[in-house]
């Protein structure tokens, strides 16, 4: 051992410039390789203060693994069980996303291969649906009426852009409900230096 | 290495079966395969919705959860609420677990996540100093090459407690809770090297710590 000022790059660990106090520790804790453990044992037994600073991190090394685990608080579990919600038959907010997503697009397929837009053109009107129509017929049968100002043009009766954006949102839906469903799969965030990232929490 | 008294006296803190076998690195082994069963039936159990199966799972991992916490933030209010917590985040989670992997190294993890949450929030609302790299050891005082560590319980609990959170978590996991490097790492999230570099960097800074005269008081926030 010199008391010369430690080099700028780590010394070599089987201690031939000296084994630092790291290197002791690293040999208590076992975690050298034999070679190394060998050589440093070697100088350790030729040097009472090499074997003095040795003494000293074994007995570091034993005392934190002797550290005995802190009490638990009386009826912590107890506190734990109360806390717990009832489990598993409640829909959480991406299984709805993916509900409504999947409503969505039957809805949409179902009108776009079927094509059955729902009419009434033959259906009996119920009594209270003639009697409500009475002041239509009404304005109808008025000689000022023009029926002209009634029509509807050809490309109103065209579903396509209903079905296309039925479409869209089901797509829409559908994708928001996995990317939700990615989100809230418990991972953990990865470790960064600062530790500062939050957690993703279920 | 670990002794074998050692492994004993640790299995014995933390619960397992361990002591009731002879020869301890078999029996540590057994121990393991028996916890890994017991917990993935435990686990499979409690996803179906069997509360007393997770109250097992509690019961079995209370202790470790709390103490990590309470190690970690130094305050036994908010340990109890963080491990509260995280065994109520497990129960949530429970369905996206997959019960082929540790169920220990997963709770511990949900454990030291939130532990930094809480950590993190306390330098944001400034109850700790910023910091820009590591946490400076408190009250730091040059180690003495001569002065004899002091090794009593209390204070290698304090010393412990006073390092850097980036060794902290490692060496609680590693010596107090007597975890292998391959689970720190699966808790961590981090590779075996790194966590070495970290037991390696938290070992010597508390050899530092104990050899040191304690000039400081408790840490920040904590409760006794």
């Amino acid at each position: 051992m010199t008391n010369d000022p430690p080099p700028p790059t780590r010394p070599p660990r089987d201690g031939s410039d000296g084994p630092t106090r790291e290197d002791l520790q690293a040999l208590a804790a076992g975690e050298l390789d034999a070679a190394t453990a060998r050589a440093l044992g070697t100088r350790i037994e030729a040097d009472e203060d090499l074997a003095a600073r040795f003494a000293e991190a074994r007995a570091i090394e034993e005392a934190l693994r002797a550290q005995p685990p802190l009490p638990l608080p009386s009826g912590f579990a107890r506190r734990v069980l109360a806390r717990l919600p009832a489990r598993g038959r409640t829909l959480s907010w991406p299984a709805l996303a993916r509900l409504a997503a999947g409503v969505v697009l039957a809805l949409g397929v179902w009108i776009a291969t079927v094509g059955a837009t729902p009419t009434l053109a033959h259906a009996e009107p119920p009594p209270v649906v003639c009697n409500a129509l009475e002041p239509a017929i009404d304005l109808l049968s008025s000689p000022t009426f023009d029926i002209e100002s009634l029509t509807i043009p050809d490309e109103a009766t065209d579903d396509t852009p209903a079905l296309l954006v039925l479409a869209l949102a089901g797509a829409l839906l559908l994708a928001l409900g996995l990317v939700a469903a990615r989100r809230t799969s418990y991972r953990i965030a990865p470790r960064s230096p600062s530790h500062d990232e939050p957690e993703v929490t279920p | 290495m670990r002794s074998r008294a050692g492994a004993r006296a640790h299995d014995v803190h933390w619960g397992s079966d361990a002591h009731r076998v002879p020869f301890a690195p078999l029996a540590v082994g057994f121990a393991g395969m028996d916890d890994a069963l017991r917990d993935r039936r435990d686990v499979l159990a409690a996803r179906a919705g069997d509360r007393d199966a997770f109250a097992r799972l509690v019961d079995h991992y209370a202790r470790r959860v709390h103490d990590l916490a309470r190690r970690m933030l130094r305050n036994d209010h908010e340990a109890e609420d963080v491990a509260q917590q995280a065994f109520w985040n497990a129960w949530r989670a429970l369905e996206r677990f997959d019960a082929e992997r540790p169920f220990r190294n997963w709770l511990l993890r949900i454990t030291s996540n939130l532990c930094r949450n809480r950590l993190a929030a306390r330098r944001r609302s400034r109850e700790l100093p910023p910091r820009g790299g590591e946490e400076p050891l408190p009250e730091a005082v040059a180690p003495s090459e001569a002065a004899p560590a002091d090794l009593s319980p209390e204070r290698v609990r304090r010393a412990i407690e006073a390092l850097p959170e980036r060794y902290r978590l490692p060496v609680i996991l590693h010596y107090v809770q007597n975890l292998p490097l391959q689970a720190i790492a699966e808790i961590t999230e981090a590779p075996v090297a790194t966590v070495k570099t970290w037991l390696h960097r938290g070992r010597a800074a508390l050899g530092d710590l104990l050899r040191s005269p304690e000039t400081d008081g408790p840490g920040p926030g904590t409760t006794r």
